[in-house]
């Protein structure tokens, strides 16, 4: 993740992720599910990144996209995420750890930085307001082309802010480790179930009969478990 | 008065979806989507008499890139209305009153179903594909081949019925569909997503049975706990603090 090269791939993949969450097709390449994946695919690695994908996986299950609330921005965060754990190693305690803390806190900042594109293009949209009244299709365009301009940019920014602090802190952290691997594995998938469940909880709860299907489930996966070598 | 409106060649039909892909492009908190909305249905309206240069075509442009809000996959809905009506030379207050009257329907109903529903169903069935094995390739093509088949299926429905029924689409959205769909996919969910966290948690943490027990019994009771608290704390937030400490615990400790 060092060289130039990768760290700008994984910054132009983070950017179309990021672009993937509101403004461009939605085809959910952002979930982090995808976004992981294709972070550490980026550096030869994606197993590790399906595996950091699939706990972040868990959080995104409670943060769905609801119109204009404020929920965390995935694309970039999955990205940051697979990268850091290849990064960190796959066998290295705390490395998974360190991996959803970094995909968490780039979803914060993509969060926040999604309010202030959403305000910059408002602003845009009022300096083309009289063209717009005025039926202008070419305004209309562009607002739409700058809108998406910007948020191409705000994805960039954010993976690039992501990178830099996994960078900077997941060697001198995982040279400082002292817990033991099963803990280190344990407790960020334990936090991640914690969140999904409380998700699939609150559907369940909502709908007559979901409780019942929700058991079978788990009745069903346990079962598999169980038999399986 | 309204007339009959032209057919709509498959091109600008094409178009227009193509477009619909990029329907929240500028997105705001000022006009939501409205910008979006005249932005994919721009290729219709040059249908117009007089053309791009017509007076007819400037006035629907500045009708309809003022506010508007629905769910983005079914906004396609509203898209195809409003471009038959305009295309039908339709009275501007009528064009107005669907603009406002259907921002509601088309943004709870798309929210129940895909963000309620059918995401979270996808997620959970990628999750188990991870935890039954597959490879990371078939985990991530079968989400994305699952979740856009219904996400294009409902923009190509979406633009169809809009374009079909005009302004009274309404009916369209009484499809058992939408009325019975949230349900039974959140059903489905619940299942999927009881048997998904187990098998995921064994392959992710590469524990056996009774350490997957463990993990999951403990955090399902974390699940519980933060259901108790309402949506007071949103959960992702709350791990970003748990698993600070946790790290800080990892370094410090002897």
């Amino acid at each position: 993740m060092t060289d130039v090269a990768s760290f700008v791939m994984l910054v132009v993949i983070g950017a179309l992720c990021s672009l993937d969450t509101v403004s461009v097709a939605q085809a959910m390449i952002s979930r982090p599910i995808v976004s992981a994946t294709l972070g550490a695919a980026a550096l030869g690695r994606p197993w590790e990144g399906l595996v950091v994908g699939a706990v972040l996986e868990l959080f995104a299950l409670e943060t769905l996209p609801f119109g204009a609330s404020r929920y965390p921005e995935w694309g970039s965060a999955g990205v940051v995420a697979g990268a850091t754990f290849v990064a960190g190693g796959i066998d290295v305690s705390g490395s998974l750890a360190l991996a959803i803390l970094a995909g968490l806190g780039t979803a914060w900042i993509g969060s926040a930085s999604m309010v202030w594109h959403r305000k910059l293009v408002a602003k845009v949209a009022g300096d083309l307001r009289d063209d717009l009244a005025a039926g202008s299709a070419a305004a209309v365009t562009r607002l739409h082309i700058t809108g998406i301009a910007s948020d191409l940019w705000r994805g960039g920014v954010v993976t690039a802010t992501g990178l830099v602090a996994a960078v900077a802190v997941t060697p001198r952290i995982l040279e400082a480790w002292r817990l033991g691997y099963g803990p280190s594995v344990a407790v960020p998938v334990i936090v991640a179930v914690a969140v999904g469940s409380s998700a699939t909880f609150r559907a369940a709860k909502g709908t007559r009969g979901a409780g019942w299907f929700l058991l079978a489930g788990a009745a069903a996966g346990a079962g598999v478990l169980a038999v399986r070598p | 008065m309204t007339m009959t409106p032209p057919p709509l060649p498959p091109r600008v039909r094409l178009l227009m979806l193509a477009r619909l892909l990029t329907l929240q492009g500028s997105y705001n908190y000022e006009t939501m989507i409205g910008n979006g909305l005249a932005f994919a249905m721009e290729p219709a309206l040059r249908l117009l008499p007089g053309g791009r240069s017509g007076a007819a075509y400037r006035d629907a442009i500045a009708r309809q890139n003022r506010y508007f809000n629905a769910h983005p996959y079914l906004a396609a809905v509203a898209v195809g209305a409003l471009a038959r009506a305009e295309l039908s030379l339709e009275d501007p207050a009528r064009i107005e009153r669907f603009r406002t009257a259907s921002c509601g329907p088309l943004g709870s109903v798309g929210d129940r179903l895909v963000w309620a529903a059918w995401l979270p169903a996808c997620s959970v069935t990628a999750l188990t594909a991870f935890g039954l094995g597959l490879s990371w390739t078939a985990v991530a093509l079968l989400f994305l081949l699952v979740y856009n088949a219904g996400h294009i299926g409902l923009r190509i429905w979406g633009l169809n019925a809009g374009w079909t029924h005009g302004l009274g689409v309404a009916s369209a959205l009484g499809a058992p569909l939408f009325r019975d769909g949230p349900s039974v996919l959140t059903r489905a969910f619940a299942c999927i997503a009881g048997a998904a966290i187990p098998l995921m948690v064994a392959r992710a943490a590469g524990a056996r049975p009774l350490g997957v027990a463990i993990i999951v019994a403990v955090g399902a009771a974390g699940g519980l706990a933060l259901v108790q608290l309402e949506g007071r704390v949103a959960g992702w937030r709350a791990a970003i603090w748990v698993l600070t400490a946790f790290i800080t615990a990892g370094v410090l400790v002897k």
